[in-house]
């Protein structure tokens, strides 16, 4: 038998376009995955959202209710004899890191066991992600679109105004995308230095 | 290469229980610090250097986020920290309206001018007025706002390429042909939602709340990937 190096069982992408051809393959799958089995993947975000609620807005929302992809927000706003106002929050926007996050870790290199514990870590660690934008979208409807409703009578100062509004845009144009790129990178740290060229090309220092 | 957990248990045993790791693996020391590990390779035990690659289960290398045994992982969590810090000043930055009136908006207009420029090469019947793009033909507009202008994305390529640690004659080559990669992309992004929504406003909705912003962030992730590859090594670690 002939010597010499024996490739590893479960060898990672040998490059980077390897690992952009397997994401290619990925990406989609996990969109899809991702787009239809919605209802229960934001089961967490809503859980972890109405505990929010219950915690720093039962004044002002009497709940939050799943309907299908949505969550219909109630509010205690009166809108005119029995009524409340309510308004609809789309979930799935907060959470677009998830299938980014998932294409990629299945697109990385490791044994099926180790990635189905990164997909589960990952996917857990975004759960917060997606209950930050969906509750800055319900303070943020109630602090700019509904202040003016009558009955509304809840004083925004200021600066929570500001820090609503940017807490609204952080949490709707960033940390949703940018949050499934990190778990990625910080869940495959070794891969994705090694894509980077070693970050910053520097070896490890050889050891004694 | 070194292997993490292989560092982390000679270093952190006993003089016994090193010295028995020794005995029973008599290249471990040498195998750990030059990236090979040893395997058998006939009955009468030959042994072979195997190149492993890292991010496996045996060979998981430096730990991203680990001690100061690991030059690796401390320069990873000094990326995360510097990428966290730049990314929330510029996010702050673009924020503030005196930037948005200067900057965010005039570049958003000039984004949809672009676009209405190319779509008019191969469609006369489009027009760009402001930061919209309309359709002469039924009426269907889009208008470019904050979160469609790719600045966020470049604002996130930008923040990983100042962590990054690269001499600065660098990182600005890397800004530069990054905004261009991603603004490339994004006058793609908004060209192909403006024949989409004239197709279909559930395939618009689809790929302008979900979709694209995906896509625009792997595309600064790619010329992130590419770009700190071309570093030179030796001038990244000065």
């Amino acid at each position: 038998m002939a010597e010499g190096p024996v490739a590893a069982p479960d060898a990672p992408p040998a490059n980077l376009r390897t690992f952009l051809l397997a994401a290619l393959i990925w990406l989609p799958t996990a969109f899809v995955a991702w787009y239809w089995s919605a209802p229960a993947v934001q089961t967490g975000a809503w859980l972890t959202a109405s505990a929010l609620r219950a915690l720093a807005m039962d004044s002002l929302v009497s709940g939050i209710e799943v309907d299908g992809r949505l969550f219909e927000v109630v509010t205690r706003i009166p809108a005119g004899g029995n009524g409340v106002l309510t308004f609809s929050v789309d979930p799935l926007i907060y959470s677009c890191g998830m299938p980014l996050f998932a294409g990629l870790t299945l697109a990385s290199s490791g044994n099926a066991g180790a990635i189905i514990v990164r997909l589960l870590a990952g996917l857990l660690v975004l759960v917060p992600v997606q209950a930050f934008g969906v509750v800055m979208v319900i303070l943020k409807t109630l602090a700019f679109d509904l202040a003016a409703a009558p009955g509304s009578a809840l004083a925004w100062t200021p600066a929570a105004r500001e820090a609503i509004a940017l807490g609204y845009q952080l949490g709707s144009l960033v940390v949703p995308g940018v949050a499934g790129l990190m778990a990625w990178a910080a869940l495959n740290g070794a891969f994705a230095a090694e894509l980077a060229g070693g970050l910053g090309g520097a070896k490890p220092a050889k050891q004694a | 290469m070194c292997d993490g957990r292989m560092c982390e248990y000679l270093n952190g045993t006993s003089f016994r229980r090193r010295r028995d790791a020794q005995r029973l693996h008599p290249r471990l020391h040498e195998g750990a610090g030059s990236g090979a590990a040893w395997r058998s390779t006939g009955p009468r035990g030959r042994r072979a250097a195997i190149p492993r690659p890292q991010g496996t289960r045996d060979n998981p290398g430096p730990h991203p986020f680990g001690s100061r045994r690991h030059p690796s992982g401390n320069r990873l969590a000094r990326f995360a920290i510097i990428f966290l810090a730049v990314q929330i000043g510029l996010f702050a930055l673009e924020m503030l309206e005196p930037v948005r009136r200067a900057v965010i908006n005039p570049w958003t207009s000039a984004l949809a001018t672009l676009s209405g420029w190319i779509v008019s090469v191969f469609d006369a019947n489009v027009a760009a007025s402001g930061a919209v793009l309309r359709s002469l033909a039924n009426g269907f507009a889009v208008e470019i706002q904050a979160g469609c202008n790719g600045v966020e994305a470049c604002i996130t390529l930008a923040a990983a390429i100042v962590a990054f640690p690269a001499p600065w004659r660098y990182r600005i080559l890397g800004l530069v042909l990054g905004f261009i990669a991603v603004q490339a992309l994004n006058l793609v992004r908004v060209i192909s939602l403006f024949y989409l929504g004239q197709w279909s406003m559930k395939a618009f909705e689809f790929a302008h709340l979900y979709l694209w912003q995906a896509l625009i962030l792997i595309d600064a992730l790619v010329v992130f990937l590419v770009w700190a590859r071309h570093v030179p090594k030796a001038a990244a670690r000065g």
